[in-house]
């Protein structure tokens, strides 16, 4: 569709205009916020932090610094919501498709001894359609690692395998686990590289253990620019 | 032969009374007498004219609403914008039409086997904008009286403004803000100095410096939106 003409102050004014190359581009809008986390079954105190991970394709424009978002920290009843309500506004130019943006989500404990430590992680992909979503994010705690599977050779098959004490699991022992409860420190990521899909570690997640914990609910409003005119889908 | 100058056509048809010969550069103009010529009304039709910005026009109602054991609660709304590129269009010049807010009736539950609160109160607003950022969002709070008859803090929470043009309903998610220790919400319960937020709308709104804060959750909002969006096809969204 062309606009050849905009109105230029005077009502009878008008003048042809001419579009440039950055009225073309796509952009997307995440509007929306982080409803709060349900299921964790705890009395201690809750807070969520995301980080956003993208392509080298998608520019955030606004807002200006990409450091993450802390919500605050909220107690609840059993079966209540732990309600964080923190909203976020962002905005992306994208010349690649590739790498469409993730939330890598680390929910936090807080306890009675205003101590805190790392409760679990999930990892949420933003909708791909525009309009209203509701993104439900299961989330896992690591429980240990199992380190046989790195002595294996790459090309060996799990299957294969018939060493007996290799196919031992470490990390189920029932010593290593009762430290981690009694001194209510589980094991923690070093990085979030397993969180994410395509940087080089995400493939030593499979030696990860890792027990199911709550969800974190985020409402997402998805606004498109320029996606039909450039025949992605999803406008 | 045939091979007559065009313009000497046009000006062949001056002869009808009070015409002028006015030569549009075109061919095929068509005058008509008392009318505009087809360029002009493809200059003038809004399907050809870029417009300068966008427009944000929604009403709604925050129609009913549960916190913990309250019986009587008032609630109160601040819609929240980016502040440079958008623009709030006011509808009166009244001096609390500045800013788009508004404060409820104290309204109370019908019995006691329900906790459901009912405001039903409307709002409208409508915002002037050239860019996405900055999406309004609507962000309460609710008060009522304590044991004492005074009036405290019960509540915030907030919600974005649907993108999409139409009928829509959300859910707001009420927290309250937790005292710092025992004693000193002991304290601020007898004195009705509970843990209140000071420019509350600014807090919840952006988001930050909220770290370190404690909540509780205590209830729900159900609120009713129309929308209606102006222009933004021509911008190049929806």
């Amino acid at each position: 569709m062309s606009m050849p003409y905009q109105q230029t102050g005077n009502q009878i004014d008008y003048q042809e205009i001419k579009q440039t190359k950055a009225d073309l581009k796509a952009e997307v809008h995440f509007i929306g916020q982080i409803v709060g986390g349900l299921d964790f079954q705890t009395d201690d105190g809750l807070f969520c932090e995301l980080a956003i991970d993208c392509g080298d394709g998608w520019d955030l424009l606004q807002p200006g610094n990409n450091k993450g978002i802390q919500t605050q920290t909220s107690y609840a009843n059993p079966g209540q919501l732990f309600s964080w309500g923190h909203p976020f506004d962002l905005h992306f130019s994208v010349s690649n498709l590739i790498g469409w943006p993730k939330a890598l989500l680390k929910v936090w404990r807080l306890d009675s001894s205003n101590k805190i430590d790392a409760c679990s992680y999930g990892t949420a992909i933003f909708p791909r359609s525009a309009g209203y979503h509701q993104v439900t994010c299961e989330t896992w705690t690591p429980t240990g690692e199992n380190l046989d599977l790195e002595i294996r050779k790459p090309n060996e098959d799990l299957a294969t395998n018939t060493d007996s004490l290799s196919k031992f699991d470490r990390t189920l022992d029932w010593r290593f686990q009762a430290l981690s409860f009694y001194m209510e420190n589980p094991p923690r990521l070093t990085t979030l590289a397993p969180l994410t899909t395509d940087k080089g570690d995400f493939a030593r997640r499979k030696i990860l253990n890792s027990i199911s914990n709550g969800k974190v609910i985020m409402e997402v409003e998805v606004v498109m620019k320029n996606f039909k005119r450039l025949s992605f889908s999803g406008q | 032969m045939n091979t007559r100058n065009y313009k000497k056509d046009v000006s062949d048809q001056g002869s009808i009374k009070g015409q002028t010969n006015q030569n549009f550069g075109y061919s095929q103009p068509q005058q008509f007498q008392d009318g505009i010529s087809r360029i002009q009304e493809e200059m003038m039709d809004p399907r050809n004219i870029q417009p300068d910005s966008m427009f944000v026009n929604f009403s709604g109602v925050l129609e009913c609403g549960e916190c913990e054991d309250e019986e009587s609660l008032r609630i109160e709304y601040a819609v929240k914008y980016g502040g440079d590129d958008w623009t709030y269009l006011k509808t009166s010049n009244n001096a609390d039409d500045a800013e788009p807010s508004g404060i409820s009736q104290l309204s109370t539950s019908r019995n006691l086997h329900s906790r459901n609160i009912v405001w039903n109160f409307p709002f409208e607003c409508n915002f002037q904008t050239k860019n996405i950022f900055g999406w309004p969002q609507v962000v309460v709070r609710l008060s009522g009286p304590d044991f004492m008859g005074r009036s405290v803090a019960k509540g915030y929470g907030s919600v974005h403004v649907p993108t999409q043009p139409g009928y829509h309903e959300r859910v707001i998610r009420i927290f309250k803000p937790l005292p710092i220790s025992g004693f000193t919400g002991f304290l601020g319960y007898l004195l009705g100095n509970t843990a209140e937020l000071k420019n509350f709308d600014k807090v919840i709104s952006s988001g930050e410096g909220r770290e370190v804060t404690r909540v509780k959750s205590v209830g729900y909002v159900k609120v009713k939106f129309h929308v209606t969006l102006v222009n933004f096809d021509k911008f190049g969204y929806l």
